[in-house]
């Protein structure tokens, strides 16, 4: 187990009842990619802000690979580099002159040698598919989707171990959505980078994920592979979620006793599914 | 973080103050800073710091939040009391190594502590019971007769707003691109004041950047629903005097009254006993 969340709790101040978190504790394991879903206020962005030490909890604790990252003496500032938290606003992040200057503030800040940074900057931006006629344009020059593929490589550049990607899919259409989504597996099966996404849509991320953490009004409500999870569309409900369309056609097709697989998330493998399974 | 921080400090409460129009408030504000400059003898001090007390009991806010504002000019007081007790010209009490203190310099010092100290607690009162924009829309009333000399009162409040709107939502930007960064490996806590001020570069620039987005957006949904400048806009919410008001400006007219004929009575007996 890489990552523990230990009966995590968080408040904004001591003066405020309500907890942002309360009591969260789940286990997230090397090579992983895991999807935390949960609607808006339900913590799910706060909670990924303790992976790297960001936010420091009220109650419980975090361990990295073995360690308390909430320790006296730990190096939070090494762990922001192997846990690499990418926002959800490019804007936020992006200040360089040049796309290529930008992804090399990160390792650079590591405190690494020139060469050793602009190699890592280049391989980051390689990774992510950025053109190479776009490294010396300004970021602000870039189509949503480009921005956010530079401060994905932003990260990248520090060699995380843990890559979180808070909403990495908001604001991008369907093109782009996958293409972001499809670099985050690649990266977890070529490099073993183990992949946290944040998402509020199950369609988005089911797909892509071995393994599903469901927020609702800071706490755990479910916890579990994506099959697991998706057999308590109820729950889901309650939690104003809902199971990808596609799979609820094929829970009702199995229902009415067709013998279909349910493990479906998307309209094209539903369609596939259909007609090899059923005959008319 | 910097999510702590709240705009001007407005105490959230019912209260007769509270609810008095900003106008009431502000105008009442003046008066009694006028009335510290232009009485200082001890009676009418006596009747400032009742009148303040008044004020402070019916507002229902609680006296420390009002001395919250002593602590930023306690430097200031500090000085100025000490500046007035030792070095006024006058009749000698005791002195010391350079020093002389004299009973009008002790006068003078203890007069300066009442002045001030009332004076900063009057006006927190005012920002502590009225709301940032209700403040705006009174200044922009009583401004109004500056139209005649050309001065743009409306743009003036409308710019006032704005920024006032806009300090919560930039402060909330810049908590989020503070931790961006910091997820990035960035240190702002650099002992090095040189390398501490370049450490801020990455937070300005998306700042920046993000708020000029935000006004040129704020600029085209104005000129969208077709914004053109003060003249002859209506307000929701008007502002309208209420009986309280009435009570109030009656209140202040009394003040100044009494403390004008103590004023006139204390320098009459004077000018008899010289006489």
């Amino acid at each position: 187990m890489l990552l523990i969340a230990d009966h995590l709790s968080y408040k904004y101040d001591k003066l405020n009842k309500k907890n942002v978190l309360d009591d969260v504790s789940f286990s997230i394991n090397k090579g992983e990619i895991v999807s935390i879903i949960g609607h808006t206020g339900s913590g799910k962005s706060t909670l990924i802000e303790h992976f790297n030490a960001l936010n420091t909890p009220t109650e419980g604790t975090i361990y990295y690979d073995g360690k308390d990252i909430f320790e006296k003496d730990y190096d939070r500032k090494a762990l922001r580099a192997k846990v690499g938290l990418v926002f959800q606003y490019p804007d936020h992040q992006l200040f360089e002159e040049t796309v290529y200057k930008d992804v090399c503030f990160g390792p650079t800040n590591l405190g690494l040698d020139k060469k050793e940074v602009e190699l890592r900057a280049y391989e980051a931006l390689k990774k992510v598919g950025v053109e190479d006629d776009l490294f010396f344009t300004s970021p602000f020059e870039l189509s949503g989707g480009q921005k956010k593929k530079v401060t994905i490589a932003g990260v990248l550049a520090m060699k995380p171990e843990v890559l979180v990607l808070d909403e990495p899919t908001a604001g991008l259409d369907p093109k782009w959505r996958e293409e972001i989504l499809n670099i985050a597996k690649r990266l977890r099966d070529e490099d073993g980078v183990t992949i946290i996404l944040v998402s509020h849509s199950m369609e988005d991320v089911a797909r892509y994920s071995d393994h599903i953490i469901v927020m609702d009004h800071g706490k755990k409500l479910l916890d579990g592979t994506v099959d697991e999870v998706f057999e308590q569309a109820e729950v889901l409900r309650e939690a104003s979620l809902d199971i990808p369309e596609s799979t609820a056609i094929m829970r009702l097709l199995r229902k009415e006793g067709y013998m279909v697989n349910t493990a479906i998330y998307d309209a094209d493998s539903a369609v596939r599914e259909i007609r090899q399974k059923i005959r008319f | 973080m910097l999510r702590d921080i709240t705009l001007g400090q407005y105490y959230n409460t019912k209260s007769v103050i509270h609810d008095l129009d900003p106008r009431t408030k502000i105008l009442g504000t003046m008066v009694y800073m006028v009335s510290l400059f232009a009485f200082n003898s001890f009676w009418t001090y006596l009747i400032a710091f009742a009148a303040l007390c008044t004020v402070i009991v019916l507002s229902k806010v609680p006296v420390r939040f009002m001395l919250r504002g002593m602590k930023a000019i306690f430097l200031f007081l500090t000085i100025t009391v000490l500046y007035n007790l030792f070095l006024t010209q006058g009749d000698t009490i005791f002195s010391f190594w350079i020093f002389n203190v004299t009973i009008q310099g002790l006068k003078q010092a203890i007069l300066m502590f009442f002045r001030l100290t009332f004076l900063v607690v009057g006006t927190s009162i005012l920002t502590l019971t009225t709301t940032p924009s209700n403040l705006t829309d009174g200044l922009e009333s009583l401004m109004h007769p500056l139209k005649w000399i050309r001065i743009p009162v409306a743009e003036i409040a409308m710019m006032m707003s704005i920024a006032l709107r806009f300090i919560p939502v930039l402060t909330e930007e810049t908590d989020k691109i503070m931790r961006a960064q910091k997820a990035r490996g960035a240190d702002f806590d650099n002992k090095n004041l040189f390398k501490r001020i370049k450490s801020y570069v990455p937070i300005l620039v998306p700042l920046f950047i993000s708020a000029f987005r935000r006004a040129n957006d704020l600029a085209t949904a104005m000129e969208a629903r077709a914004y053109r400048g003060g003249d002859g806009r209506t307000k929701m919410k008007p502002l309208k005097y209420k009986a309280g008001d009435w009570i109030a400006y009656t209140s202040m007219l009394l003040y100044g009254i009494t403390a004008l004929a103590i004023t006139v009575l204390i320098n009459f007996q004077t000018f008899m006993l010289k006489a």
